[in-house]
């Protein structure tokens, strides 16, 4: 469903010069699976996220969501996702119903279509009590609840979380992660990502942990922390970041090691 | 464009604007609260001002006792003006028979000055007795009795001589700066009219003559213009240039909150991750804006003419003091005016959608407010100048036409208006749609869209732009120095001591032009990037393309000339400016020729070339497309020049040069006609007159002299197409370096 090819961001930032956001990476996320992206603040998850959604271009390498282009076909990609994100807000002056009809408007729905979904959403997201509530005046839980509604009105196959459970007490990111692995057993296709292992432990089966714009590792929990000889995502996480840093610092060593093993062979 | 979107995403804006208070506000309630409060604080002032009575003093009334009664208990008599001579309250002084006219008139100055009295009215010693005089003189001519004129007493030598010297009477003295001291001088002088007629009267009787022949003719006026627009020309000048501030924020109230505000509210990526097109997301934006905009300028329109039918037109009927300052309300005709708002709406509404998306909050977008409506205000004031007229030229000029249209549209000069309807529309349309490309721009840039708040910072930014090796510049550098340029050449004008003779002039020219211009383009270039031959377009060219360089100017010539006659029609050359430039033709003629082209040829050929097709070029076709490159370009090469109407001309040659340095890559073929052109101009203003050849080829056109007849300019036209075509086919434009890492 979602297919990504050494995909590359750098803008121009005033203190840093040009800065690589997201430097060249790939991976595969099918239907029916949560991929989760794993890293700290500032690793590059936003970035990967606003260019599946269509909202940046990148500035290399390709990436097609249900068979369309992000760059050359950016309407039809919106058309089959479905984005939730710390950043996407609700407009405060309108009530949910109202949130969720313009975007089911937007995206072609007929009006009896429209009832029929409104129906079927504001029921698995228990949101009948809310309706007609202005989103100004709605708890944070709700606004969330709000905002997967207006992602999911038109049924997409695909769905990206961006830090959606940031800003939400343990109760409400916990419901919002049972409606999360209920859409998966619906058989979407998930993006979510987050920097709280425990969440990606409970919600995601495929995972990816970035750093710095780069996936270190990929793979389910357990190719993982067999592979890397950890017994705990938390462990694993910070093993990685911990090898990958000391690369950083002695870039030039590790090259030359590489070099003199090679030429022992 | 699917038109469908466009509409939903109207009608959410429109429904959440619409719910919030502060725009509903500003829109509908202040307008229609704001109008008729200001008009009745206005006519409560006014009533104020001119209700008081004025305190004056009189000197001398003793002095006319036998005259036609004037004064009763401290008053002027009620038969004389009586409703201004009850605004006057009366303070009498003796006259001094020993006080000269000067000594009186200083007394009284000095009582009008600190104020102790309104005005002073002095009525001479000797008044009543030229008076008696004059009628003794009547009687004595009524009864043909010459000799009797002898026996009058003598006053002050008038009436013995018959060169007419000016009759004596009474004097106000006043202060016409002081409002209260003129309403009160104005009040004394209706009452004194009065009593003059009065005093003919006794005079006419005396020598049995009918009293209309005082008044034997009667001149009258007879105003075509309309009823409504008569005395309308206050309100006509000020109504407009109201409506067009009120267009302008209304329209940028609602965008400052439905693109900054939501950004700040995290709802834009809400929208921009949904199915609609960024085009459709401007459109709907836009006709928000449009509509709150036309509705701001609908109420306050509607509001302006509702209080001055109901309120103004009532409290001040014709004739009434106030109604003789104002002038009469034009009516309900200014609702005329709001054909003319659709398309500066849609102007202002595209201006306010792009500085509001550029905007990262909604406080930074309520900043750029303030000098928008200052920019536009010296345009939006020109409908207040009495001497501006509509006419071609000042239709053409954003903002300003409007403002004329509107004021004559307020006369009711309809004939004028639709004259000139389609140039001011066409000039709105056309800044219309700069705006919207510019606002759409935005909306396509992820730098704007996903800027982050306040994090900008002018050291960082310095060493950013001094440090990061690029081989040439951006077109934010092209832009800043093209702004640096003109406001170092306004200061230029003023710093520049004045030229009394050619060898003065041609120095200052030459070294304003290399401070102002060369020296900066050589500066950025070498501070701010790492090849000058990449920044300043240098390269070699062709043989072939030389050649069509060296021919273009020639060619180009009689096009030049007719377009100059294009542009004076358009923009008439004021006398003064071509008394200067006569001035200046004179300085010429005693400057050798080979001087004149090194100034006003080669010094701008390089140094014009250098800054504006080489810096400036350069940077603007790194980021935008070639043609918009050259646009802009020609655009500051043109306003550099200082006076309009050159202006133009420059404008002109510069998108012709700003289209040879793209195709050929290089600023050497625009060196070149720059060079040539300018020379030739030189060349033949010095030797035109001696060459008869060159005038077979000209006409006399009117007051701008000879220009080429129009057969020369024809074949001249060809020529220069087939050169331009013959150099399209030998070049290919390279796409400019476009690396910033």
């Amino acid at each position: 469903m979602i297919v990504v090819e050494k995909l590359e961001k750098t803008y121009p930032d005033l203190q840093r010069g040009a800065v690589c956001a997201v430097r060249g990476i790939s991976f595969v996320v099918s239907a029916g699976q949560v991929f989760g992206l794993l890293g700290p603040n500032g690793a590059g998850k936003t970035t990967v996220l606003r260019m599946l959604s269509t909202m940046l271009k990148p500035t290399g390498g390709t990436a097609t969501v249900a068979g369309f282009d992000v760059e050359t076909q950016a309407e039809d990609v919106r058309r089959q996702i479905g984005f939730v994100s710390a950043n996407t807000a609700n407009y405060d002056r309108m009530s949910a119903f109202e949130m969720v009809e313009f975007f089911g408007q937007l995206h072609g729905l007929s009006k009896d279509e429209l009832t029929e979904r409104s129906e079927v959403v504001f029921a698995q997201l228990q949101m009948n009590d809310f309706r007609d509530t202005t989103c100004g005046k709605m708890s944070t839980g709700m606004k969330q609840k709000v905002s997967i509604a207006r992602a999911i009105i038109h049924d997409p196959p695909v769905l990206i979380f961006d830090e959606a459970t940031v800003g939400l007490d343990v109760l409400v990111g916990r419901s919002l992660q049972n409606i999360v692995l209920q859409f998966k057993d619906q058989g979407k296709c998930i993006i979510y990502s987050t920097h709280h292992m425990h969440e990606a432990e409970r919600v995601c089966d495929h995972l990816a942990i970035m750093y710095n714009g780069d996936i270190l590792a990929e793979g389910s929990q357990r190719e993982l922390c067999e592979q890397h000889g950890q017994h705990s995502l938390e462990e694993l996480f910070f093993a990685l970041i911990d090898q990958h840093d000391g690369q950083e610092d002695s870039d030039g060593v590790v090259a030359e090691g590489v070099i003199a093993s090679e030429q022992q062979l | 464009m699917n038109w469908t979107n466009v509409k939903r995403i109207f009608n959410r804006e429109m429904r959440d604007q619409l719910r919030d208070r502060r725009t509903l506000f500003t829109t509908l309630i202040l307008p229609l609260m704001m109008y008729p409060i200001l008009g009745l604080l206005m006519l409560q002032v006014a009533q104020f001002v001119s209700e008081t009575s004025s305190k004056v003093q009189v000197i001398g009334a003793d002095s006319i006792a036998e005259l036609p009664e004037l004064f009763v208990d401290n008053k002027f008599t009620s038969n004389h003006a009586p409703a201004e001579g009850k605004l006057l309250d009366l303070e009498f002084a003796p006259g001094n028979e020993q006080s000269t006219a000067g000594q009186i008139y200083d007394q009284a100055k000095q009582l009008v000055d600190a104020d102790e009295f309104d005005a002073v009215v002095v009525f001479p010693a000797d008044l009543q007795a030229y008076i008696l005089a004059l009628r003794n003189e009547v009687v004595t001519v009524r009864e043909n009795d010459i000799s009797a004129v002898e026996d009058v007493p003598q006053v002050g030598g008038v009436l013995k001589s018959d060169e007419a010297v000016l009759p004596q009477g009474p004097q106000i003295v006043f202060n016409s700066v002081d409002d209260k001291s003129s309403i009160a001088r104005k009040r004394i002088a209706r009452v004194l009219e009065s009593w003059q007629t009065s005093i003919k009267q006794t005079l006419f009787q005396a020598g049995n003559i009918p009293l209309k022949i005082a008044d034997p003719i009667a001149i009258v006026d007879r105003d075509t213009a309309p009823e409504e627009s008569r005395t309308a020309a206050l309100w006509a000048s000020i109504i407009p240039m109201l409506l067009l501030m009120w267009t302008l924020s209304g329209a940028f109230y609602p965008a400052v909150d439905l693109c900054a505000g939501e950004k700040e509210r995290g709802t834009l990526e809400t929208l921009l991750c949904g199915p609609a097109k960024r085009i459709e997301i401007v459109a709907g934006k836009l006709l928000t804006i449009m509509t709150f905009s036309f509705f701001t300028s609908f109420f306050n329109l509607v509001s302006i003419a509702f209080t001055g039918v109901f309120m103004i037109g009532r409290m001040m009927p014709e004739g009434s003091p106030l109604h003789e300052q104002l002038g009469s309300f034009p009516g309900w005709s200014i609702l005329w005016s709001l054909v003319v708002l659709v398309p500066l709406v849609a102007m202002f509404s595209a201006l306010a959608l792009s500085a509001a998306t550029f905007a990262r909050s909604s406080k930074e977008g309520q900043y750029y407010m303030m000098p928008l409506l200052i920019l536009c205000m010296p345009l939006m004031m020109i409908s207040m100048i009495p001497s501006v007229e509509l006419n071609l030229g000042t239709s053409l000029i954003p903002v300003a036409g409007a403002a004329l249209l509107l004021r004559n549209l307020i006369e009711s000069q309809f004939s004028v208006a639709i004259r000139f309807a389609f140039p001011v529309v066409a000039s709105s349309m056309f800044c219309c749609y700069l705006a919207l490309r510019w606002a759409t721009a935005q909306f396509n840039s992820e730098s704007v869209l996903f800027r982050e708040s306040e994090k900008w910072d002018f050291k960082l930014w310095l060493l950013q732009l001094l440090k990061t090796p690029r081989a040439a510049p951006t077109a934010g550098m092209a832009i800043c120095f093209a702004i640096f340029v003109l406001i170092l050449r306004f200061f230029a004008n003023f710093l520049a001591p004045d030229a009394t003779n050619w060898q003065g002039f041609l120095l200052n020219n030459s070294v304003a032009l290399i401070l102002t211009v060369g020296v900066p383009a050589i500066l950025a270039a070498v501070f701010l990037t790492t090849n000058l031959w990449e920044t300043f377009n240098i390269r070699r060219v062709s043989f072939p393309v030389l050649v069509i360089a060296l021919l273009l100017p020639f060619s180009l010539q009689p096009i030049i000339s007719w377009f100059g006659v294009v542009i004076a029609e358009i923009y008439p050359i004021s006398p003064s400016m071509l008394a200067g430039l006569e001035g200046l033709e004179k300085m010429f003629d005693a400057a050798p020729w080979w001087w004149m082209l090194l100034a006003i040829a080669a010094v701008p050929a390089v140094f014009e070339e250098l800054a504006f097709r080489g810096f400036m070029l350069s940077g603007l076709r790194s980021e935008t497309k070639d043609w918009t490159a050259i646009f802009i370009t020609a655009a500051f090469f043109g306003i550099t020049h200082g006076i309009l109407q050159q202006s133009l001309n420059a404008g002109m040659i510069g998108v012709l040069l700003g289209y040879v340095a793209v195709r050929t890559n290089s600023i050497i073929p625009t060196m070149i006609i720059h060079f040539m052109h300018n020379g030739l101009v030189v060349v033949l203003s010095k030797f035109s007159a001696s060459q008869e050849w060159l005038q077979t080829l000209q006409v006399e056109y009117a007051e701008i002299g000879a220009i080429y007849s129009p057969l020369v300019t024809v074949v001249a036209t060809v020529v220069t197409l087939a050169l331009l075509f013959t150099l399209h086919r030998l070049t290919v434009a390279q796409p400019s370096l476009t690396d910033t890492a």
